[in-house]
């Protein structure tokens, strides 16, 4: 199910479907809340998934894809939880960082989700490929499958999380 | 080569990317050139979000995407323009310009279209579709998606990927893509 989807179904009051969302989107959402507001990340979490509950129904898919839409709604949760908070020290290396985190970009946003889609043992195998710089040689020797396999999971899970790229640039 | 085989390996590209038997297939398959546009994408998003990539990701995004460039170029610019700037204005049937584009190499995969728009009938409940045509077989290509304000007015920026300088642009609704509003 796609997210546009899902979130049509939280729309509708469906649990399964906002669970389905949260699983996808917790990193992503956690990640921009801790870049606005670092010291209130968890609650910013937990705000903005009240939110998109609430605010599902407002959702037009053919205004923007739903990483866009929960991207936005998640900023502005932090934003208004971090003027209520008043500002917190940013140091130099800090504000660096902020304004060159990919999670602040929808497809940043995006990704999070969709490495959440993926199998397992894609996901895995992508992770450990390009978060923990490992040749396909050596994913192989420490998951303990075949080379062929790995090349196979990496194939399928790249391919997918381009579909599913392409699938949100078109809504 | 099948094209399903060929769909299938088009990952391998972004690791050994002098597979010649690959690269045969995608030259002529818009299919697959998409389809490695949007892995050039996937890989791009995971390099900046390998840990401590900030610091690194010039030195290993810039080979990258030269060497995602050259496949590119290879594969799918037979005929690129030399100019690096070009624009373009597209104006109604009676020959009111309502937009204006402005397209510059965005980065070594995709063009950038500053796109402006002034006088186009608002629509309240919908949106306008930025259309220009594929490079090889001239289907048309969404390039983007815009509102405007109620004068009419839009400001915005697509990408396109970097395959070939298109030649035509138009926009429609997007409820009606046949309704040609206005076009270069």
């Amino acid at each position: 199910m796609s997210d546009a989807e899902l979130l049509r179904a939280v729309a509708q009051g469906s649990d399964p479907a906002f669970e389905e969302l949260r699983h996808r989107y917790e990193t992503a959402v956690e990640r921009t809340c801790r870049s606005v507001v670092r010291g209130g990340a968890e609650d910013c979490t937990q705000e903005a998934f009240v939110r998109i509950w609430q605010k599902a129904r407002l959702f037009d898919a053919s205004r923007g894809s739903a990483a866009a839409w929960l991207l936005t709604l998640t900023r502005n949760v932090a934003y208004n939880l971090r003027a209520k908070k008043g500002p917190e020290p940013l140091e130099l290396a800090d504000a660096d960082a902020q304004a060159d985190d990919v999670g602040l970009s929808v497809d940043g946003f995006w990704l999070d989700g969709g490495l959440a889609r993926l199998e397992a043992h894609e996901r895995q195998v992508i992770e450990l490929a390009y978060f923990d710089d490992l040749s396909q040689s050596q994913i192989a020797d420490r998951l303990g499958v075949p080379l062929g396999t790995v090349k196979s999971w990496t194939r399928r899970g790249l391919n997918r999380l381009a579909t599913m790229l392409g699938e949100e640039a078109e809504r | 080569m099948t094209h399903d085989s060929v769909f299938e390996r088009l990952p391998d590209l972004l690791f050994d990317r002098d597979d010649l038997d690959l690269l045969a297939h995608v030259s002529s398959c818009h299919r697959c050139q998409r389809q490695l546009f949007l892995l050039s994408r996937v890989d791009r998003l995971l390099r900046q979000r390998r840990p401590g990539a900030q610091s690194r990701r010039r030195l290993i995004g810039a080979f990258a995407i030269a060497c995602l460039a050259a496949v590119a170029i290879a594969v799918a610019i037979p005929q690129r323009h030399a100019s690096s700037v070009a624009r373009f204005a597209l104006r109604t049937d009676d020959g009111a310009v309502v937009a204006r584009g402005r397209i510059e190499r965005a980065d070594a995969e995709n063009e950038s279209i500053a796109f402006v728009a002034h006088g186009l009938p608002t629509r309240p409940t919908d949106t306008y579709l930025l259309w220009t045509q594929g490079p090889d077989t001239g289907e048309p290509v969404m390039v983007g998606r815009f509102m405007v304000s109620h004068s009419g007015e839009c400001r915005a920026r697509f990408n396109l990927p970097g395959t070939a300088r298109p030649g035509r642009f138009w926009i429609t609704p997007s409820k009606e893509p046949t309704a040609i509003v206005a076009s270069t």
